[in-house]
C-alpha cells in the first residue's frame, strides 16, 4: 500500500493539488473541506456540552454573541419563519469564514480557492431559494413566478438564476484565489516578511468574502419569498 | 481553474451534513439557551418588580401604620399630659389642702399654747395678787372690818331675791336642816350676832338655833352654813375665790 502523493495540478499555482490514495485520487481541497466540517461539528459538539446557562464563560458570550447577530441579519431580511434560514446562512458565514482562513496556514490552500468547492456551495444556494420559495407559498405560485409577468420571461429567470449562482460561486473563488496567487508571488519575489501584510489583507478579503456570500445567499432566500408574499397580500385584500 | 466533480459532491455533501450536525449542536441550542436565559431574565425582572412592588406596598403599609402610631402616639401622650395635669391639679389642691390643715392646726395649737401661756400667766397673776391680798389683808383683818363683812353680808340676806328664798328654803325642809352653823375670824357683838341671826333665820324661813364659832382662819368676816347652803363673806373665802377664778 503506498502513501498519499502530493501532484501539482495542470494549472501550476491555479490549480488544486491532488492526493493519491492508491487508485483513489482526492484533491486536497476536498479533504480540508472535509477535515473543516469534522472539526466544526467536533467543536459544535464540544460547544454543546459546555453550554451553561448561568456563569457563561467568556468564548459563551462571544458566540451567543455573534449567534444573535447573525439571527437579528436573517431575521431583519426574512420576516417569515426565519429560524429556518438561519442554520443555512450561518452556516455558510461561519464554513467559509474558516475555510478562507485555512489559507494563513503555512503548507495549506483554502477549500473556497476551488471552484468545485465554491460552486457546490453555490448550487446549495440555488436549490434552497426554491426549497424555502416552495415552502413559503408552495409549488404552483413558485413555478407561476417564473412565469410572470408574462409566460415567455421564464427563460431569463432561469438564466437569472444560474449567472447569480455562477457569481456567486466564481466571485468567492476568484476573490480567494487572486489573494493567494498574489501572496505566493509576493513570497517568491520579495522574500518571507513581505506577504505579512497582505496576510492581514487576506484575513480582512476572508471576512469580506464570507458575509458578502452569506448575505447573498440571505437576499436571494429572502427575495425569492418576498416576491412571492407580495403576489399574495393582495389577494388576501389587506395590502392596497 | 479546474472542475472536479468528485471534489464538488463531496462538498455538497459535507455542507449539507455540516447544515444539519450545526444546526442540532449549535444554532438551536445556543438559540434555545439565549431564550432560556432571556425568560429567565424576564422572570427574574418580573419577580423583581412583583418584590419591588412589594417592597413598596410593605412601605406605605409601613409608612402608613406609622402614621397611625404617630397619631396613637400623640394622642396617648396627649392623654398622658391631661392625665399628668389633672394629677398634678389634685396632689396640688391636696398639698394646698394639707398645707391649710397644717396652718390651721398650727394656728390652733399656737392660739391654744398662747390661751394656755395666757391662762397660766393670768393664774399666776392671781395667785401672786391672792397671796399679795392675803398677804396685805392680813394686816387689814380687824372686828371692824369683821363687822363691815358682817353687816354687809346681813344687808345681802335680807336683799335676797323671792325665788332664791323659796329654793333656800325648800333645799332647808326636804334635808331636814337643826340648826345654822356660823363662824366667824373675831367674837362678834351680841346685837350684830342677834341681827345675823335673825336675818339667816328669815332667810331659811324657820326659827333655827344658830350655833357661833370663831375661826381665825377666815381672818376677817362671817361663814354661814344652813344645810347645803353657805353665805361667805370672809377674807379667807374671798381670797380662795379670787384665787379659784385664777386657776379655771
Amino acid at each position: 500500500m503506498t502513501g498519499p502523493e502530493l501532484v501539482l495540478g495542470a494549472a501550476g499555482l491555479l490549480g488544486q493539488p491532488t492526493l493519491h490514495f492508491g487508485s483513489f485520487a482526492i484533491s486536497e481541497s476536498a479533504v480540508s473541506a472535509t477535515a473543516l466540517t469534522v472539526a466544526l461539528a467536533s467543536a459544535a459538539a464540544w460547544t454543546k456540552s459546555r453550554l451553561r446557562m448561568r456563569d457563561p464563560a467568556g468564548w459563551q458570550l462571544v458566540l451567543e454573541l455573534a449567534e444573535q447577530a447573525m439571527d437579528t441579519t436573517v431575521r431583519e431580511s426574512i420576516p417569515k419563519a426565519p429560524e429556518r434560514i438561519l442554520p443555512l446562512v450561518g452556516t455558510l458565514w461561519i464554513y467559509i469564514l474558516l475555510a478562507n482562513l485555512v489559507g494563513l496556514i503555512p503548507g495549506l490552500h483554502s477549500p473556497t480557492g476551488d471552484l468545485s468547492v465554491t460552486g457546490a456551495l453555490a448550487m446549495i444556494v440555488f436549490f434552497a431559494v426554491p426549497f424555502y420559495g416552495v415552502r413559503a407559498a408552495g409549488w404552483a405560485a413558485y413555478v407561476r413566478e417564473y412565469f410572470s409577468p408574462m409566460f415567455w420571461m421564464f427563460p431569463f429567470h432561469l438564466m437569472s438564476e444560474l449567472t447569480r449562482t455562477l457569481t456567486l460561486a466564481v466571485r468567492l473563488f476568484g476573490n480567494m484565489t487572486g489573494m493567494e496567487v498574489a501572496i505566493g508571488i509576493l513570497l517568491l519575489l520579495a522574500g518571507l516578511l513581505v506577504p505579512v501584510a497582505f496576510l492581514f489583507l487576506h484575513l480582512i478579503e476572508a471576512l469580506l468574502q464570507a458575509y458578502i456570500f452569506g448575505m447573498l445567499a440571505l437576499v436571494y432566500i429572502a427575495g425569492g419569498m418576498q416576491a412571492l408574499e407580495e403576489k399574495e397580500q393582495p389577494k388576501g385584500g389587506t395590502v392596497r | 481553474m479546474s472542475f472536479d466533480w468528485t471534489t464538488f459532491l463531496l462538498q455538497v455533501i459535507n455542507f449539507l451534513v455540516l447544515i444539519w450536525i450545526l444546526h442540532r449542536l449549535l444554532f438551536r441550542p445556543v438559540l434555545r439557551l439565549i431564550a432560556d436565559r432571556k425568560a429567565a431574565t424576564a422572570k427574574a425582572w418580573e419577580e423583581a418588580q412583583r418584590v419591588r412592588k412589594e417592597g413598596e406596598e410593605l412601605q406605605n403599609a409601613y409608612e402608613n401604620r406609622m402614621t397611625l402610631w404617630e397619631e396613637e402616639k400623640e394622642k396617648a401622650r396627649a392623654k398622658l399630659l391631661e392625665e399628668m395635669q389633672g394629677e398634678r391639679r389634685r396632689l396640688q389642691a391636696e398639698n394646698d389642702r394639707l398645707i391649710q390643715d397644717e396652718r390651721e392646726r398650727a394656728r390652733a395649737v399656737e392660739a391654744h399654747r398662747l390661751a394656755a401661756l395666757s391662762q397660766e400667766a393670768e393664774s399666776r397673776a392671781l395667785r401672786i395678787a391672792s397671796q399679795f391680798a392675803s398677804r396685805f389683808l392680813q394686816d387689814l383683818a380687824t372686828p371692824d372690818l369683821e363687822a363691815k363683812l358682817v353687816d354687809r353680808a346681813i344687808e345681802e340676806l335680807e336683799r335676797l331675791p323671792p325665788e332664791k328664798l323659796v329654793e333656800m328654803r325648800g333645799s332647808v325642809a326636804r334635808e331636814g336642816v337643826g340648826q345654822i352653823e356660823v363662824q366667824t375670824a373675831f367674837s362678834l357683838e351680841e346685837g350684830r350676832r342677834e341681827r345675823l341671826a335673825k336675818a339667816l333665820q328669815k332667810a331659811c324661813g324657820r326659827e333655827l338655833p344658830c350655833k357661833f364659832q370663831v375661826d381665825p382662819l377666815l381672818g376677817a368676816g362671817v361663814r354661814a352654813e344652813v344645810g347645803g347652803w353657805m353665805a361667805r363673806a370672809n377674807l379667807k373665802d374671798e381670797l380662795l375665790f379670787f384665787a379659784s377664778k385664777g386657776e379655771a
